[in-house]
């Protein structure tokens, strides 16, 4: 009976390590894969920096408009350094995702397609959560300004709340694009929605009557008779 | 300059100028539904025509914005009536042609100048003036003022000069007029007026510019236009026109949109001229017309808490804006003019506010429409501090005060220079 056991022992180590090494080509084709991966996204990235310098070389006294939209949306990143950084992740996702589809197929293949087919939608919804906090600069930005030269005094609060506003719509986008709660997401900015439409209504439109007409009526008036000043 | 296509012009148009040949003088009026002032604009320019130039061939055009009340009609069909009553001494000759017509482009003053001078170019124009078409005060002799000094002094342009409020054209004396004078050397007084004398040459040279897409087709054409003849070395005169009054409120006037469309094209000439100003060192008189007289001036009432009350709003929400273009210490002479119980904005703090923006424009550390609006309160400050400092007192101290403001700006442009010298 222990020569038996002792058997059975030697034959399930057998397996496990017949299971190990099989899995050691996938290990290498994964490896492989990711390095050049690595090495193509070193090469790409070098290619558009020398690119980005050679144009901005050839239009030196020109601001550069990647620059201008990065600072338009808040981000004082070197546009250089955001198209080397994505164009190397792209080509490791790419690569990997190659050599998965050089697998033999089975479970791992199976396990690992599903992991690096959720690498785009992650990789997009990163791209939209990163969109988002930049338009909600834009918001912020205009909001602000245009509340603090229009005299309102809740400029920053209204800022602030539409900065909120636009992150959370795209950080839901970027949720429902990850495929996480969808329903509940969409019933919930519904009923967001909703409330705060009827809200305002109420608040403006009913409680503050009064109010909202003498607002409109001081908005539709010229602006100099705000200030007496003749600008120009 | 990069040449760009001719604006389009309408069938009937083309019809005249080619009837009409060429001419010595055109008058250019460009309007928007102004119907209540636009026929006492013609008539003192027909009057204005007959009375000084007798002899010459004139062309009245008239570029219009689309119009929606009886503007077009007036100008085509006022009649001026007696000229021997009005002139007084004065023979009049036969009636100017008149060229009503639309123009193409973005809306805007600018879209109906570019009009009016390529009908000039076409017209082989010797000498043409633009009139705005919202003045009650204009006379007879605006066209001769606007007019003489290129016909018979060989001057190239003719700015204007007004008598006007103190409180009368605020961006004009706290940014335009001082940085102008500053960067090009000439104290051209009112270099945004509206109402300009130029040479039929110098019209078709103002087409070749190469945006008329942008600010420059809006109210951005006033400064252009004066800039362009003194970074170009033009001969330059100013001629003393007397009170400009006009109707009270431009509807597209409205602060904001204004201040974005003069400052940016500042700031963009400044790109594009900036050998010519680099050159430059202190400033000169430039020739004036006309005879200066005092004038009874409207007044301008002024509420000062509202002034107030928006730059400190300012001082207090607009810093995270404010820090992507001026220095900790403008930031300082903001925040420390905001706490002090009369805001007061000194002339060398506004100056250097203005040196970094200008430079934070040409390194576009924001968007130029956001960078010039966030500016907007500041400007407010400023003129907060000059209304404080001025109200109690005549209206030659208060022109002795903008003078101490043009020398602070003259005395600052060695640092504006280091600041432009800076950007990448």
């Amino acid at each position: 009976m222990g020569k038996n056991l002792g058997q059975q022992i030697a034959l399930a180590f057998e397996r496990l390590l017949d299971a190990f090494l099989s899995v050691v080509p996938a290990a290498l084709v994964l490896l492989a894969a990711a390095l050049v991966g690595v090495l193509t996204g070193f090469v790409l990235r070098a290619l558009l920096r020398w690119a980005i310098r050679l144009r901005r070389r050839s239009r030196r006294d020109e601001p550069s408009s990647s620059r201008q939209i990065l600072r338009a949306a808040g981000l004082k990143a070197d546009p250089e350094r955001v198209a080397g950084t994505v164009s190397f992740w792209t080509a490791v996702v790419v690569a990997l995702a190659v050599g998965v589809n050089a697998l033999e197929p089975g479970a791992l293949r199976n396990v690992l397609s599903e992991a690096v087919g959720f690498l785009p939608r992650l990789l997009g919804a990163m791209l939209l959560a990163i969109v988002g906090l930049g338009a909600g600069a834009l918001v912020r930005r205009s909001v602000l300004l245009g509340a603090v030269n229009a005299g309102l005094p809740w400029a920053r609060a209204g800022a602030r709340a539409a900065y909120v506003l636009v992150v959370t719509s795209f950080v839901a986008a970027a949720l429902d694009h990850l495929g996480v709660g969808r329903s509940i997401l969409v019933a919930a900015f519904s009923i967001a929605g909703g409330a705060i439409a009827l809200t305002l209504a109420l608040a403006f439109g009913l409680g503050a009557r009064d109010l909202a007409r003498g607002w409109l009526e001081k908005k539709l008036r010229a602006e100099e008779e705000d200030s007496g000043i003749r600008h120009v | 300059m990069t040449a760009h296509a001719l604006p389009p012009l309408a069938p009937e148009v083309a019809e005249a100028i080619r009837r009409i040949g060429r001419v010595d003088l055109l008058v250019g009026i460009p309007s928007f539904n102004n119907e209540r002032t636009i026929g006492h604009v013609v008539r003192a320019v027909v009057a204005g025509l007959a009375r000084h130039f007798p002899g010459a061939k004139a062309v009245l055009v008239n570029s219009d914005g689309g119009s929606t009340d009886r503007t077009r009609e007036i100008v085509e069909r006022t009649e001026v009536g007696s000229l021997a009553e009005i002139l007084v001494d004065a023979v009049p000759t036969g009636a100017t042609t008149r060229i009503v017509t639309p123009y193409h482009g973005i809306p805007g003053k600018g879209s109906a100048f570019r009009t009016i001078f390529r009908i000039a170019a076409e017209l082989e124009a010797e000498a043409c003036c633009v009139l705005d078409s919202d003045l009650r005060s204009i006379t007879p002799e605006w066209v001769e003022l606007l007019l003489e000094p290129v016909v018979s002094h060989h001057f190239d342009f003719v700015a204007p000069l007004y008598a006007r409020h103190r409180y009368d054209g605020t961006i004009t004396n706290t940014i335009v007029y001082p940085l102008t004078r500053a960067l090009y050397g000439k104290r051209v007084r009112q270099p945004i007026g509206g109402d300009f004398g130029f040479t039929g040459d110098l019209a078709a040279h103002f087409l070749e510019f190469g945006d008329w897409d942008g600010p420059v087709a809006q109210y951005g054409i006033d400064i252009f236009m004066t800039t362009t003849a003194l970074a170009e070395g033009r001969k330059v005169a100013q001629s003393f026109l007397g009170a400009k009054i006009h109707d009270p409120k431009d509807p597209g006037s409205d602060l904001s949109p204004m201040m974005v469309q003069v400052v940016s094209t500042l700031f963009t000439l400044m790109e594009r001229h900036e050998p010519a100003w680099k050159r430059v060192a202190g400033s000169e008189k430039v020739p004036v017309f006309g005879f200066p007289y005092t004038v009874g001036l409207e007044p301008v009432p002024v509420k000062l808490d509202r002034l107030l009350a928006q730059y400190r709003q300012a001082a207090h929400d607009l810093p995270p804006i404010w820090e992507s273009f001026l220095s900790p210490g403008s930031l300082a002479a903001i925040r420390e003019a905001a706490h002090a119980p009369a805001v007061s904005l000194g002339d060398e703090a506004w100056v250097r506010i203005i040196a970094e923006a200008a430079a934070g424009f040409r390194r576009r550390a924001l968007p130029p429409a956001t960078l010039i609006k966030s500016l907007v309160p500041l400007y407010l400050g400023k003129v907060a501090t000059f209304v404080a400092e001025t109200e109690a007192g005549t209206a030659e101290e208060a022109e002795a005060r903008l003078e101490e403001l043009a020398l602070a700006y003259e005395r600052g442009k060695d640092g504006l220079e280091a600041l432009w010298g800076k950007v990448p």
